[in-house]
């Protein structure tokens, strides 16, 4: 047994006497936090080893500092950054649970309560651990209904239990006058409330300067996607997730900008691409023992990209900081119907030219799961291979292994 | 001829431009076709949409942004309509969202005044509109059905149960205004008037109606992959008015589904269904006719037990029922003649032409445990087919009760299936006891947790040892279902289950409390039928 599995073993027995154990989560992650800055893994790049630092980094923030807020991905986080407050977004601590073998007690908690069984585990996990007091209270919640309808769900639950401020936004389907006009008045409101909550004034300048950031990193994301055509890395799926933090939540962040540059500089001088390059739809399963000895530093197999980490790639008007906002958050491909979806996809193909496309069919993800047919007939007319596996990232116990296996080595075979 | 789903369609404006309009209630059997455009781990009522939409040539589809699965239904058929709109409805009700909404419906008029190539009669809109204004708003109900979506026959069921009227407050159910609402004929107001409906649960609107409490009972309706009202039953499951219950589109409300409906209405309405008159005599006997095996007990008017049998539950019900009760009367040393009451219960009761009166299974352990073991505040009965928790107070009267749902993970059945992959036979399931490894099995799944025991037995597992594991599967389940109802301290366990010492083992485990069962845990059925018959006389 290993410290990792000692250390789980001793939380899992708090979760299961009832026992508080936010303060051996808080050391674990604090230790976790240190251990990637001293001693990275020599087998990555300098840009993915950086990123392990500021995620750990931000990660801990959001589930210690006393000016954290819980977000949901597509949450408009440059606001919280523009009053210096710490978020996080819910996938993020479910992962990083789920990472610690915490996940199993925490959906049974979430289960027992009343909480369906086919809902997504992200969320699921997510309420297991506020309900078992496995977190600290945030100072409040920001959620928008963008693309997932377990936004509200969960963050409205969670609000109603631990009775904290929350703030809900709206956002149509469609990108149009009217729309804009809709989400600008609740996007002032939301300043309004943080303004409330947090007794300081919003500094325009300092939103705009970090819309300013935000376009700075999509040009670099641009480049690396023109570079992943050509070149590879080594990576694993842990950190196409970690790209997560930097492609949503704290993309206004300097530490994001300075980590695609040191990406675009780290494909530039990586060698070009010998192994077949697999994109992934959706999200990534990290935990899953085949995709893991699949992906992770393979001899023959590559991560080019996951399609959410480049899911907005426009460049925003700095001037008016909240015009910008309600672009970025109605222009999402994945807020509207399938078509504006598989048509960004399709660029991001196009840029990136895979050997493979897999669609991770998350347990619960209806939104998702939903496109996996028009995908299949999509990438038919496209000539390249495709397949979607039902894999559960978060609920190791939802995943037949042995399936997997076999659809995942088929698949493989069948495009050699 | 226009179809809608969602009850914020803008139905009044098609009406104003004279076409029929019609809220689709997908009646299907299987989902062959829908299941080649979706993902089979879509709701069932989206998965229905589109089945019912291909095979019934619908046309011309109105649909509103109402939740993740709806969206992608319109995604899927929308190559597939000769007209097919998707209308943005916000999730709040605030003067914005109005003023946002009024503009879709501005939007969506000005399309099918072009598709339709009609006038807009402004004269049968106002008509319309006032007309739904009108509808529902001072009327009280006994039962309301909440929750996700229900079938029409699902709703019909309840109200003949409830023989009360009953208010449909599912996701698209009535439609009419919770609030006074001012309509002067504009789509500005009718944007209103829409978006004052009882909202569900996809809307960011405080649901009043859960809140105000005011119903005698509310059934509380969900669908596999609808994860919406798995939140609110989260939240009023505590209330002791609430019966969830689970269905599907695919399948006609299931014998489990209207045993529990009914035993909610026998509950909350306090009656019971009595066929037959009364007569002086003093036996009393109870038929428990479930999906294995039929139980019959017999008791004098002292509440003591004279006879008892079980068989097994042929195809014939009527004839199981008549065997089981003339081996208890023999048992008894009575002839059946001598019965002044015969109580029936369980899955058959319905189908026993001879007994007094039907109670559901729920009401009956509760009586039979009680009667057995006055302590008892918790029956966990697992039986061949379903497994239920019944939590009861010192009077035996049922405070909460839940039932696993369809699947048949930790029931008898499932226990049945797995000896069978291990070439054992049930009793010699329970008398394994000597293990060496702890093996999990991780999956509720029983096909996935078949293939799981399989790989076991290929990796040269004990069997011991998988006995257990299984054992302690179904242990799991059960947990999570004395969880729901916060089960609490003494544990009665009844049913078929409870003879397999191993689960009954991994539950005192588990409970860290011991298990109190009855000299015969599969007839506490029959004889809390038969104390409720003598009850009622």
């Amino acid at each position: 047994m290993n410290y990792l599995n000692i250390y789980s073993t001793v939380i899992n027995n708090f979760l299961k006497k009832n026992k508080n154990a936010y303060n051996l989560l808080k050391l674990g992650i604090f230790i976790g936090k240190n251990y990637v800055k001293f001693f990275p893994d020599k087998r990555l790049p300098k840009s993915l080893r950086y990123l392990h630092q500021i995620a750990f980094s931000w990660t801990y923030k959001g589930m210690t500092s006393k000016r954290c807020v819980w977000v949901n991905l597509f949450a408009p986080a440059e606001i919280l950054l523009a009053f210096n407050l710490d978020p996080i977004f819910v996938e993020a601590i479910s992962a990083f649970l789920s990472g610690l073998e915490l996940e199993d007690e925490l959906i049974l908690r979430a289960e027992s309560f009343g909480i369906s069984e086919s809902f997504c585990s992200f969320h699921k996990a997510f309420i297991g651990a506020v309900l078992s007091d496995l977190l600290k209270k945030p100072k409040f919640l920001v959620a928008t209904s963008s693309i997932c309808d377990a936004n509200l769900n969960t963050f409205r639950f969670i609000s109603e239990n631990l009775k904290i401020p929350f703030f809900f936004l709206d956002v149509p389907r469609e990108y149009s006058e009217e729309a804009k006009d809709y989400l600008k008045l609740q996007l002032k409101e939301l300043i309004s409330f943080v303004e409330k909550e947090t007794g300081a004034k919003l500094d325009l300048h300092k939103l705009s300067r970090i819309i300013q950031i935000e376009n700075q990193v999509r040009g670099q994301m641009k480049k690396c996607l023109e570079l992943l055509g050509k070149k590879q890395i080594p990576t694993t799926l842990t950190f196409e997730m970690f790209m997560l933090y930097t492609s949503h939540t704290f993309i206004g962040k300097e530490e994001t900008l300075r980590f695609y540059k040191m990406l675009v500089e780290d494909l530039r001088n990586a060698k070009a691409r010998d192994k077949k390059g697999v994109f992934f739809i959706h999200t990534l399963p990290m935990f899953e023992e085949n995709f893991k000895n699949l992906f992770n530093f393979n001899k023959d197999l590559t991560i080019i990209g996951m399609d959410l980490n480049y899911d907005f790639l426009e460049e925003l008007p700095t001037d008016d900081p909240i015009e910008a906002l309600s672009i970025k958050l109605l222009k999402n491909p994945y807020n509207s119907d399938f078509e504006k979806r598989i048509e960004h996809i399709k660029k991001l193909i196009s840029l990136t030219s895979p050997d493979a496309v897999i669609q991770v069919c998350q347990m619960g993800c209806k939104q998702s799961i939903g496109c996996s047919m028009l995908f299949k007939e999509e990438f038919k007319k496209l000539d390249i291979p495709f397949t979607f596996i039902d894999v559960d990232c978060v609920n190791k116990k939802n995943n037949n292994h042995g399936q997997i296996k076999t659809r995942l080595e088929a698949f493989f075979e069948s495009i050699k | 001829m226009i179809a809608y789903v969602c009850k914020y369609t803008p139905v009044e404006i098609i009406k104003a431009f004279g076409e029929d309009v019609f809220c689709i209630e997908p009646e299907i059997s299987s989902y062959e076709n829908a299941e080649k455009l979706l993902h089979p781990n879509m709701c069932s009522f989206a998965k229905a949409i589109v089945e019912y939409v291909l095979q019934s040539g619908i046309k011309n589809l109105v649909l509103t942004n109402c939740c993740d699965s709806i969206k992608r239904v319109y995604d899927v058929l929308k190559d597939k309509m000769e007209f097919i709109e998707i209308i943005d409805l916000p999730r709040e009700n605030t003067p914005e969202a109005c003023q946002f909404f009024y503009c879709q419906l501005e939007t969506f008029k000005s399309k099918l005044s072009k598709r339709l190539n009609r006038e807009f009669d402004e004269e049968v809109f106002r008509s319309q509109v006032n007309k739904l204004i009108a509808q529902n708003k001072h009327s009280s109900f006994d039962i309301s059905i909440m929750g996700a979506r229900a079938k029409k026959e699902l709703i019909e069921f309840v109200c003949s149960s409830a023989g009360g009227r009953v208010l449909n407050l599912t996701c698209s159910g009535e439609r009419f205004c919770q609030d006074d609402v001012k309509f002067d004929g504009s789509l500005e107001s009718y944007a209103k008037v829409l978006l004052s409906f009882p909202p569900c649960m996809r809307m960011n609107i405080k649901r009043k109606f859960i809140e105000e409490n005011f119903f005698k009972g509310i059934i509380y309706n969900t669908i596999k992959f609808c994860d919406f009202y798995s939140f609110e039953y989260a939240r009023i499951k505590e209330k002791s008015n609430v019966l969830k219950i689970e269905t599907d589109f695919s399948q006609n409300a299931n014998e489990q589904v209207r045993t529990r409906v009914e035993a909610f209405v026998e509950k909350t309405l306090q009656k019971a269904t009595t066929s037959k008159s009364i007569s002086n005599k003093k036996y009393f006997a109870g038929i428990d006719s479930g999906s294995t095996s039929t139980n019959a007990v017999v008791i004098d008017s002292s509440k003591n037990i004279l006879g008892y049998c079980t068989v097994k539950t042929g195809f014939d019900v009527v004839s199981s029922a008549k065997l089981a009760l003339s081996k208890a009367c023999s048992m008894a040393g009575i002839n059946e003649d001598d019965i002044s009451f015969i109580t029936s219960t369980g899955y058959g009761r319905i189908s026993i032409p001879f007994s007094n009166m039907q109670v559901t299974e729920i009401t009956c352990h509760a009586k039979g445990a009680h009667a057995l073991f006055p302590s008892a505040r918790t029956i966990i009965d697992i039986g061949g087919q379903d497994s239920k928790v019944i939590k009861i107070d010192e009077d035996s009267n049922v405070l909460d009760f839940v039932m696993n749902d369809k699947c048949s993970a930790g029931t008898g059945r499932f226990i049945e299936y797995m000896a069978r992959v291990l070439e054992l036979e049930l009793e010699d399931f329970s008398r394994c006891s000597n293990f060496s490894e702890d093996l999990t099995i991780s999956s509720m799944c029983t096909v996935f947790a078949e293939s799981e025991v399989i790989s076991l037995i290929a990796q040269g597992k004990r069997r011991e040892d998988i006995v257990r594991a299984i054992n302690k599967v179904v242990a799991i389940k059960a947990i999570s279902l004395i969880n729901r109802v916060k089960g609490e301290k003494d544990f009665v366990m009844t049913g078929g289950v409870a003879k397999n010492k191993g689960v009954v083992l991994e539950l005192e485990r588990k409970l860290d409390s011991r298990l109190l069962i009855p000299f015969d845990p599969q007839i506490v059925g029959a004889l809390g039928a038969a104390l409720v018959g003598l009850e009622s006389g």
